[in-house]
């Protein structure tokens, strides 16, 4: 058995290695592995489904200590997601649509769940450069990495926390205001089982209208911009399974209402984590297993109201 | 008196050098604390506070509880008269909304208020739904006079 496994697993890494093909399938696991919605670059379109779970254990305030919460408060999303490639093939449009399920078991109230969509997203991503991945194919070694630009909109598609009717805020699942974002990814290969990935994105949340006070009357609110910057390694075991950690910062600019900024709204947050990719049926279903959690020390983040550990599973299917 | 001022206007004090002296006796007591072990937030507010309305038409007493302010379900007991000779501030009308400034948006729930005594009021389900920085606005309407307390607080 053990040395079937072993022949398996050398015939793969031989199929790796050998051509041109195998570069191919090498950077299947690249782009799209660790995003959701995302087609791979080995298809032409995919579907995916996503659940995942957090649970919040505290939070940090607006001087970055972080303070342990006392309540449950805990999120379950499913999300279904697609994308398919345009002409030319570089080009490709993906989105995906949450479902929200959220529990508050907050202090002096009674346990709540609840749920709804929440906001939507929809995105044009291009190709723009392609690693030779000289080691592993016919092409020389470069230093040119894959280049993904992209841009798009989150949707105000989810129930903004002016709706809620939960007094726990349990059934908020949106933030009710379009957020078109830009970005630009890169993945560079070194070697055929390594790859640097960098990844800045930045969203503008557009203002939207909310209470101007418990007398009524509407004020403009404007949720800061957000930049996000990430970094990861994947390391690419063979042409089925692969998988890396990450961490990622996201830096908010300061909220206004009504043309006035609000003191202490800059937000900044530090997440970590990794994933494990496992293309269990080559090349069309793909099992991804992905794993997260805040910085649990003072100074990492700030402005957090709810900072835990989170875990997902994506199931996606490929087209070729 | 000005929005700053008020929002860190404790025991209805607003002067620079109280202010001062507050905040470093706070700071050694705090950091003795904090040698010793004990968990005692030097910065959070005390559980009462005293302000003047934005127009300076009332003035308010104001006790939290629990203090400091929690996620979930908050009290608090207010005490308002008149800014000109502290006349108990008797049968006015309280709107309370709780607000967070950074997100831009409040809670579901809608505080109850009840006049206890003569000027005497007691707000319950003050809900704060997450952590952070949450303001208290409390628009008072009395003999036909109108005017607002923004009160603030660091929810955790």
């Amino acid at each position: 058995m053990r040395r079937a496994s072993i022949a398996a697993a050398s015939v793969a890494l031989l199929a790796l290695c050998s051509n041109k093909r195998a570069a191919a399938q090498a950077c299947c696991s690249t782009t799209g592995s660790e995003e959701f919605g995302v087609v791979n670059r080995c298809s032409t379109a995919l579907v995916a489904a996503q659940i995942s779970a957090s649970h919040a254990l505290g939070s940090y305030d607006a001087r970055g200590r972080y303070l342990a919460i006392d309540g449950a408060v805990d999120d379950g999303v499913l999300a279904l997601g697609a994308g398919a490639r345009l002409w030319p093939s570089s080009l490709q449009i993906h989105g995906s649509v949450p479902f929200r399920l959220q529990r508050r078991e907050l202090s002096g109230l009674s346990p709540s769940t609840a749920g709804g969509i929440g906001d939507a997203s929809l995105a044009l991503r291009w190709t723009a450069l392609s690693d030779p991945i000289g080691a592993v194919s016919s092409e020389p070694s470069s230093w040119v990495p894959f280049l993904d630009l992209y841009a798009g909109a989150r949707l105000p598609t989810g129930r903004p926390p002016e709706d809620s009717e939960e007094p726990s805020g349990a059934d908020v699942t949106g933030d009710g205001a379009f957020a078109p974002f830009a970005g630009a990814k890169i993945s560079k290969f070194f070697g055929m089982h390594h790859v640097l990935l960098l990844q800045a994105l930045y969203t503008a949340r557009l203002a939207r209208d909310v209470a101007a006070g418990p007398g009524g009357g509407q004020s403009s609110f404007d949720a800061g911009d957000v930049v996000t910057l990430r970094t990861g390694w994947l390391y690419l075991h063979d042409i089925y399974l692969s998988g890396g950690p990450f961490v990622e910062l996201e830096l908010a600019g300061a909220a206004e209402q009504d043309g006035r900024r609000v003191a202490d709204s800059e937000a900044r947050r530090l997440r970590f984590g990794g994933h494990v990719s496992w293309l269990f049926d080559y090349p069309s279903w793909e099992g991804i297993v992905s794993v997260s959690s805040d910085a649990f020390w003072d100074g990492t983040s700030k402005n957090v109201p709810f900072a835990g550990p989170a875990v997902g599973l994506t199931i996606s299917r490929h087209f070729p | 008196m000005s929005r700053d001022c008020r929002a860190t206007a404790w025991h209805g004090a607003c002067k620079g050098p109280l202010l001062m002296r507050h905040a470093i006796s706070s700071l050694l007591v705090g950091t003795v604390l904090a040698a010793i072990g004990c968990g005692s937030d030097p910065e959070q507010p005390a559980a009462s506070q005293s302000v003047s309305s934005e127009q300076a038409r009332f003035k308010g007493t104001f006790v939290a509880d629990p203090a400091p302010a929690i996620v979930g379900n908050n009290r608090l007991e207010a005490t308002l008269t008149t800014a000109d000779d502290d006349a108990p501030l008797v049968a006015a009308a309280l709107a309370v909304q709780p607000w967070m400034p950074a997100h831009g948006h409040g809670s579901a729930s809608v505080p109850k208020v009840v006049e206890r005594e003569q000027g005497r009021y007691e707000i319950d389900e003050i809900v704060y739904t997450m952590a952070g920085q949450w303001e208290l606005r409390i628009e008072v309407t009395a003999g036909g006079v109108e005017d607002r307390f923004v009160l603030s607080y660091d929810v955790h």
